[in-house]
């Protein structure tokens, strides 16, 4: 027998459960679970999706969720603060209409993790665990719901909508996708630009096949034959998984629906806003609407605010108190405000668990470059839907932003909560060898 | 609805609009792209309109609008990084812009047009970006904002050539968005000198230094008429970005923009009777021109 670990957590409805597992030969790592575990899971989940919306780059907390207006000029910077609709809580100036709809989530603001840098603080985001040299790179959340879930209606079960798998100028976040399990178990990655335009790179893979952009309905039914005079001419063996499943999802009908914005109204996608951002989260809900079980949006491929070939994250070491008043702050106002709107009008937060949140917070003291700089001690997070008690503020910081004063929450916990609303529970975590650590976020609910 | 509700409604829309809170006219929009866009930029002969906008999602380009063709090209055909903030002196001799050159990094380039030389000041080495440019229209100085290195962002100044670095002021809190006034004998920007950010003036030297708003929200991006009698800016009130002008004492301040969304980069049109911008409307982000009329 092999003691696969101790896992303690809460399930979803707050009782503290205690699982000590122990399995044997019988539960090869790369096994699947059965139709019927599955079955069982889902009865004990409170969602069918997870949108995990990452701010990659980390965003300031002090100049937009957690602003500290008492504070000396040198730590609060510039900005002014504004009501929202919880008595006595303000956010920023910066974003007005999430201040209007505190009515619709949650703000954690105790959020804390252990590694100061982008690509570890991106695998701990993604996977609750450490990367380094010699370090076996744990699954990401996704690809643990895509191991558990597998793939529903041709749709891949963990998709990413991002240009790219998150970086920095130096190097990938290890954690992004299945780590030892594979890249089988990988994020399927669609680019969404900002008038909706769609791509699907895993296509750009197969010799002589070049999609591009994916607009209309027409123009794809003729890159889908393409590919099928191609695939004639070809062994549809010799792609990879990624390529066949990307084959799989544009010769499903219910597929390619999804990922048409031109379905949307107008005033839909003009309510998102005519950025990457925007549109990608308006495809994140038509994929959850589709039943994809976890679809992660990327503020960017690339972690610098501002940098030759980089795509304009978060990561403000400098230009702080230009771009977050210019660009990114208004950009995130729109989208994920028309998000919250959309999915409450239509029902979807009742099956959806949406969370959006950085990898880490900045530095609450203005650095010497006018701007702010790296702060793993203290971030926030935003949760809504799949049941999550809307309009209160879980966490707070101290009076300097610098730490939290409350129960520190960790990224296993934010990895433990999303994956138990999906039913995947200390239970079947232990059945995956995953997550031996992370409390489930009970304040939430 | 009665006639003396409809009256009073019409009355009230007279009044407001004699008043000069808004334009008579609705704003004319100008570009159709939607593309995210900023730092709008006249040149001196009235002919063309640089902006810089988001080409693709990872290069930021300098545009320029032809006014009587609407054409549209690159400013700069083969830039393969951001540029932003382009500003030109009077005689049209000289241009400087902020290119991003590096990880985190910009500096100033200035183009002398008829000497064809390039001129470029490095601010400083690791990450080190200038915030914000403009050209003395007597195309002598050049003055940007730029961090001091202990957290408050001063104004230098340098000569044509980047040469002969000097702060012109020095605080504790943030300078930023210089403009130089049509003489060039004076500057307005944004400090936050007050707590937040305000419009103020002061001599080209850095000295006289005036508060011209006082406001809780945010005042930034000033722009001078072309007669130097009025500043336009920026002010972030209830939650939304609109563009105000007042008289360059600070007096006499007025809301020009009404959009529900934002409204920003103000720039006077040369025949001082138009202000062109920056607004999002409907989730696209596109530039718009409204006349502002006397009171």
């Amino acid at each position: 027998m092999i003691r696969l670990g101790e896992f303690n957590s809460r399930c979803c409805d707050g009782v503290s459960r205690r699982a000590f597992v122990q399995a044997g030969a019988a539960l090869p790592l790369t096994a699947a679970l059965s139709g019927a575990q599955i079955a069982n899971a889902a009865v004990n989940a409170r969602a069918k999706s997870v949108m995990f919306i990452w701010l990659w780059g980390a965003p300031s907390h002090i100049d937009t969720f957690d602003p500290k207006p008492d504070a000396s000029l040198d730590f609060r910077g510039p900005f002014g603060t504004i009501p929202t609709t919880i008595p006595g809580i303000r956010f920023s100036e910066l974003i007005p209409k999430l201040a209007a709809r505190t009515d619709k989530y949650a703000l954690i603001r105790s959020n804390v993790t252990h590694d100061g840098g982008h690509p570890g603080a991106g695998t701990y985001g993604y996977t609750g665990s450490r990367e380094g040299r010699g370090v076996t790179i744990q699954p990401s959340w996704g690809s643990i719901v895509s191991r558990h879930h597998g793939t529903t209606a041709g749709l891949p079960p963990y998709v990413m909508l991002s240009r790219g798998i998150p970086r920095d100028v130096a190097k990938f976040v290890d954690g992004y996708g299945g780590g030892d399990w594979g890249k089988g178990y990988d994020p399927f990655l669609i680019q969404c630009d900002g008038v909706g335009k769609v791509d699907i790179p895993a296509l750009k893979l197969v010799d002589g096949i070049t999609p591009d952009r994916i607009v209309h309905r027409k123009m794809l039914q003729n890159e889908l034959d393409k590919i099928k005079r191609k695939v004639t001419a070809n062994s549809f063996d010799i792609w990879d998984k990624k390529s066949k499943q990307a084959f799989t999802l544009l010769t499903n009908k219910k597929a390619i629906e999804s990922l048409d914005l031109t379905r949307e109204t107008v005033k839909t996608r003009e309510d998102y806003g005519q950025t990457s951002f925007g549109q990608s989260l308006l495809l994140a809900r038509r994929l959850v609407e589709s039943e994809v079980p976890f679809v992660n949006v990327s503020w960017s491929e690339y972690v610098e605010a501002y940098s030759p070939n980089t795509d304009f994250g978060w990561d403000t070491h400098v230009n702080n108190f230009d771009l977050l008043p210019n660009r990114h702050c208004p950009i995130l106002d729109r989208a994920l405000s028309a998000l919250l709107d959309d999915m409450d009008a239509r029902g979807l937060l009742d099956s959806t668990l949406v969370v959006c949140m950085g990898e880490f917070g900045r530095t609450p003291r203005i650095n010497k470059r006018a701007s702010r700089d790296h702060w793993a001690q203290n971030y926030f997070s935003i949760w809504a839907g799949a049941g999550v008690k809307p309009g209160r503020v879980i966490g707070a910081s101290d009076s300097k932003a610098e730490k939290p004063i409350t129960r520190p929450i960790e990224p296993t916990g934010v990895g433990v909560t999303m994956l138990d609303c999906l039913g995947i529970d200390s239970l079947e975590r232990a059945k995956l060898n995953v997550l031996p650590e992370g409390e489930f976020i009970h304040e939430l609910f | 609805m009665n006639c003396f509700k409809l009256g009073a409604i019409g009355l009230t829309v007279f009044l407001y609009l004699v008043a000069g809170n808004v334009t008579a006219e609705p704003p004319k929009r100008v570009t159709t792209d939607g593309r995210m866009k900023q730092d709008l930029c006249f040149t001196h002969d009235s002919e063309e309109l640089i902006y810089s906008v988001l080409k693709t999602a990872q290069l930021i380009k300098l545009q320029r609008l032809n006014l009587q063709t609407s054409e549209i090209t690159d400013f700069h055909a083969n830039a393969s990084t951001n540029e932003t903030q382009i500003d030109f002196s009077r005689d049209m001799k000289f241009y400087a812009f902020i290119r991003n050159d590096g990880n985190l990094h910009t500096s100033v380039q200035v183009q002398d047009i008829e000497a064809g030389e390039i001129y470029n000041l490095n601010p400083g080495g690791g990450f080190a970006c200038v915030r914000a440019l403009t050209v003395n229209p007597d195309g002598k100085s050049v003055v940007f904002a730029f961090p001091d290195n202990n957290g408050s962002q001063q104004l230098w100044q340098t000569d044509i050539q980047l040469q002969n670095k000097l702060a012109i002021t020095n605080s504790d809190y943030l300078d930023a968005y210089p403009r130089f006034s049509p003489t060039g004998h004076h500057l307005a920007f944004a400090s936050t000198r007050s707590g937040n950010f305000d419009i103020y003036r002061m001599a080209a030297d850095g000295t006289a230094i005036i508060q011209l708003t006082d406001h809780p929200g945010i005042d930034t991006r000033p722009a001078w008429s072309p007669d130097g009698s009025k500043i336009a800016y920026t002010s972030l009130i209830q939650g939304n970005y609109e563009i105000f002008v007042m008289d360059a004492d600070g007096s006499h301040q007025k809301q020009v923009t009404t959009n529900v969304g934002k409204d920003d980069f103000a720039c006077w049109h040369p025949d001082g009777k138009r202000i062109f911008y920056v607004s999002e409307v409907k989730g696209k982000v596109d530039i718009y021109s409204t006349f502002v009329g006397e009171d």
